[in-house]
């Protein structure tokens, strides 16, 4: 681990020498504890989603560094950093999925609509429940278009034919793929394109209708095309649901998001509406990053 | 070097040796099993010593390739001469120059008997009740073609009527006398109303039973008067003159006579009993469909009872045990249960399955038959325990198959079900499973390939030599797992080794294996035909 913290810094001071500021960025590299810029706006939005002084171990390691932020009702949050910033287990955090692994430890909170998360009271299959969640790269399930759908409901025990068509249609029409396979529904999901497996997806975690939307870099394993439909897809889904989303595409941030944070190293550097972030950062670190001069 | 040439030669070489042996074995099989019923010309053969005979040429031995060189032999040909109650040989030995005169009669006559094994010779005439109906080699012959499917089907008829409506004469004695026993279990062996009433029962039934019995000979004695009144007059190529009753007479052929077409007809018809007949002269002759029975539904009902056991047992140890010393040493006892010798199975499954298992469901359920008859029902081999032996033995096959494919399902599909919120047990059984299904039918193709070629197991826990009442027939309840069968694996051995009569055994075990061979590949084919479904179903992806 030091060797990984030395090409870090040095990294950073390479750049440093083209004038731009990195003290924080080196901060961090050097395991200080640095305070987030968070910008006041951030908290006038109501929040969906609060994390409190969050910490991650994978065993001994620390992969997330007391994180706090509030995430907005019906908003678009994304999060940006480099590689193994521990973004995506942030995100994995939020469902517990990391409860699947061993040697996951966590101090700190979160509460999702004033519900602590990690009580010991909480019941993780009611948790994930409440939350959708796409993955990286497109994973529908081994079964027919419409059983993908409403796997959520199945699972629950709903029977009732015409519930689960409604609810079939409406989140496919939700995810904007009703039109392409409304005459295949009994077709395997595995005959779908990548982009339309991924829509498949989004449609299967909105249809239970969750409280916030857990998006793990969907349009990495995608082409610009399938891409620019998620995207699309995604300023549709702004005001109806909270979104919280991983994206390692300033554009895609940019474009799609209404809030940003940019996190490293495990470590919340800076939080604000996305126009902000992108336009006018308070820390020049940020600037660096968002406009691809470091990262 | 650096581009793996060498290693390529060596990889294709392998290859190619491996896949010549196989092919090999296979084309070997396939023409010797498939040649033997194909009629063969017969020859009449008169030796330098005026001796002559009727048989046909089944192979030649040139004494000069003859290894042992201090016994000398001449060219020589070995000739299936029949008519075993004149010669007192099935096949002999002739010296190519002992030979003056070879011809092929045009009326040289092949007759496959019930019993005695062939008959060679020539027709004489057809008599009904000892007189003569039609005279002349020519004549006879027609009026026996004409006659002889009714007459077969008049015997067979007798014969079944006698096997079956007896058979079921003799169930109801035996269910009265089993209710007699019944009753003595239930209410003592004091002397009491309810035996008495049971007692009574069974000698009005066994009454009843005696009259419809005579009633059945009687009929049976009019159908057998009928096809016993014709036989066959023949003459051997020695001149001795031998009758034959034409319902003993299975099938006959004149080989030099009949064409291509009728030699494909005669092929036809003789490789349709093969398949569809009982065994005769101790399984060298006749068919093997009891043991095609037995085979099948022994095969089947093994993949049936090892695939929920193996199943669950993989899904134990790969998804719910956690992994430490105690799983591995599971894991690697899994994987030496393959490797014990076959025997020990069926030394297992005689102690556990028939005497343990069997005895102790004879004494709670069939207690009765077992004092009336003094026989066990269960309590000894059989289908069922056959198969649970075999299952056992193919248990490791498919626990490991299993466990391949689950660990082989992604782990992207498991997480996104448990973001729908599914639990561990839904994720695996709506999930998971589906998308092993494909590895675990491979897993359970191994298996039935196994145990459809195993026999050593076998002939401790079920198999018989003959076992003519089929596991699975028609009389209640229809599926009788109790029952001993034959198998053809079995048979392969039986027929090869222990047969008295080798000569004519050896082309009837390569027609056997070739037989078993393919079931194994239909058997075979068949889950790869749902496995191949299942796959294009659950695990191709298409981008």
């Amino acid at each position: 681990m030091p060797a990984q913290k030395e090409n870090v810094s040095s990294a950073i001071s390479s750049n440093g020498g083209s004038g731009i500021s990195s003290d924080r960025l080196q901060a961090v590299a050097r395991g200080d504890n640095v305070p987030a810029e968070v910008h006041e706006s951030v908290f006038e939005a109501t929040p969906v989603l609060k994390i409190n002084a969050f910490n991650l171990w994978y065993g001994t390691k620390q992969v997330i560094h007391n994180i706090s932020m509030p995430i907005p009702r019906n908003q678009v949050t994304a999060l940006v950093g480099p590689s193994g910033c521990g973004k995506s287990t942030l995100l994995r955090s939020v469902n517990r999925m990391n409860d699947l692994l061993q040697n996951v430890q966590v101090t700190g909170d979160m509460q999702l609509n004033g519900d602590s998360i990690y009580d010991s009271r909480m019941d993780v299959i009611d948790l994930r429940k409440r939350m959708g969640m796409v993955f990286q790269k497109p994973n529908p399930f081994p079964m027919s278009i419409f059983e993908n759908v409403v796997y959520a409901l199945r699972i629950d025990g709903e029977k009732n034919r015409s519930v689960l068509e409604e609810v079939c249609e409406i989140s496919l029409r939700g995810a904007a793929l009703w039109d392409e396979v409304k005459d295949c529904l009994n077709d395997s999901a595995l005959k779908l394109s990548g982009g339309q497996q991924q829509r498949l997806c989004i449609a299967r975690a909105v249809a239970a209708e969750p409280e916030v939307l857990l998006l793990d870099e969907p349009c990495s394993a995608l082409d610009p095309i399938a891409t620019g439909k998620i995207e699309d897809l995604i300023q549709e889904l702004r005001g109806r649901y909270s979104v919280l989303m991983v994206t390692h595409n300033m554009q895609q941030a940019s474009r799609a998001s209404d809030y940003t944070a940019f996190i490293y190293l495990g470590r919340l550097i800076e939080y604000g509406p996305t126009s902000d972030i992108f336009t006018n950062p308070v820390l020049q670190e940020t600037e660096s990053y968002v406009t691809g001069r470091f990262g | 070097m650096a581009h793996g040439e060498p290693w390529v030669w060596l990889m294709s070489g392998s290859l190619a040796v491996a896949v010549t042996m196989i092919v090999g074995l296979l084309l070997f099989i396939t023409v010797r099993g498939s040649l033997h019923f194909w009629p063969r010309p017969l020859y009449e053969i008169t030796l330098r010593d005026g001796e002559t005979c009727l048989g046909e040429v089944t192979s030649r031995e040139m004494g000069a390739n003859h290894p042992q060189e201090d016994e000398t032999f001449d060219d020589r040909r070995l000739v299936h001469i029949a008519n075993f109650e004149l010669t007192g040989t099935h096949y002999r030995w002739i010296n190519e120059s002992d030979i003056a005169t070879t011809q092929q009669p045009r009326f040289a006559t092949v007759v496959e008997r019930l019993e005695g094994g062939r008959f060679h010779g020539f027709p004489v005439r057809v008599l009904k009740n000892g007189v003569a109906v039609s005279i002349g080699p020519e004549t006879a012959w027609l009026k026996y073609k004409e006659i002889a499917p009714a007459i077969r089907k008049q015997f067979r008829d007798a014969n079944y009527l006698d096997k079956h409506e007896r058979g079921k004469l003799q169930q109801r004695l035996r269910s009265a006398r089993l209710a007699m026993f019944n009753a003595r279990l239930k209410h003592g062996t004091k002397e009491n109303s309810f035996v008495d009433a049971a007692r009574e029962k069974e000698k009005q039934i066994s009454k009843e039973v005696a009259t419809l019995s005579s009633h059945l000979d009687k009929n049976l004695a009019a159908l057998r008067k009928a096809s016993q009144a014709w036989s066959f007059e023949f003459e051997t190529a020695e001149g001795h003159s031998v009758i034959l009753p034409i319902e003993e007479i299975v099938q006959a052929w004149q080989p030099n006579n009949i064409g291509f077409f009728g030699t494909l007809r005669v092929y036809g018809a003789r490789w349709w009993e093969f398949l569809s007949d009982d065994p005769r002269e101790a399984n060298s002759a006749g068919g093997v469909f009891p043991a095609i029975c037995g085979t099948v539904s022994m095969t089947l009902f093994m993949a049936l009872l090892v695939a929920p056991f193996g199943v669950l047992a993989a899904l134990y140890l790969r998804e719910y045990a956690a992994d430490g010393p105690l799983t591995a040493t599971v894991r690697i006892a899994i994987n030496n249960l393959a490797g014990v010798p076959s025997i020990v199975y069926g030394a297992f499954g005689i102690g556990f399955f028939c005497y343990g298992v069997g005895g102790w469901i004879d004494e709670l359920f069939f207690s009765a038959s077992l004092l009336a008859d003094n026989q066990p029902t269960y309590g000894t081999g059989g289908l069922l325990w056959a198969s649970l032996t075999l299952a056992l033995l193919t248990l490791p096959v498919v626990i490991i198959a299993t466990e391949e494919a689950l660990v082989a399902v992604p782990n992207s599909m498991r997480e996104g079900s448990y973001a729908c919120g599914a639990s561990k047990w839904q994720t695996i059984y709506r999930i998971v499973l589906p998308r092993a299904l494909p590895g675990i039918m491979t897993g359970l193709i191994l298996a039935m390939a196994r145990a459809a070629g195993e026999v050593a197991p076998l002939m401790l826990v079920g198999v018989k030599k003959v076992a003519l009442d089929l596991p699975i027939d028609t009389s209640f309840p229809y599926i009788h797992p109790e029952r001993e069968f034959m198998h053809l694996a079995y048979l392969v051995y039986d027929v090869g080794f222990q047969s008295p009569n080798s000569q004519a055994a050896k082309p009837m075990v390569f027609t056997i294996t070739l037989l078993l061979v393919a079931l194994i590949a239909a058997l075979n084919i068949t889950a790869i035909h749902i496995r191949s479904h299942l796959q294009r179903r659950y695990v191709h992806q298409h981008f």
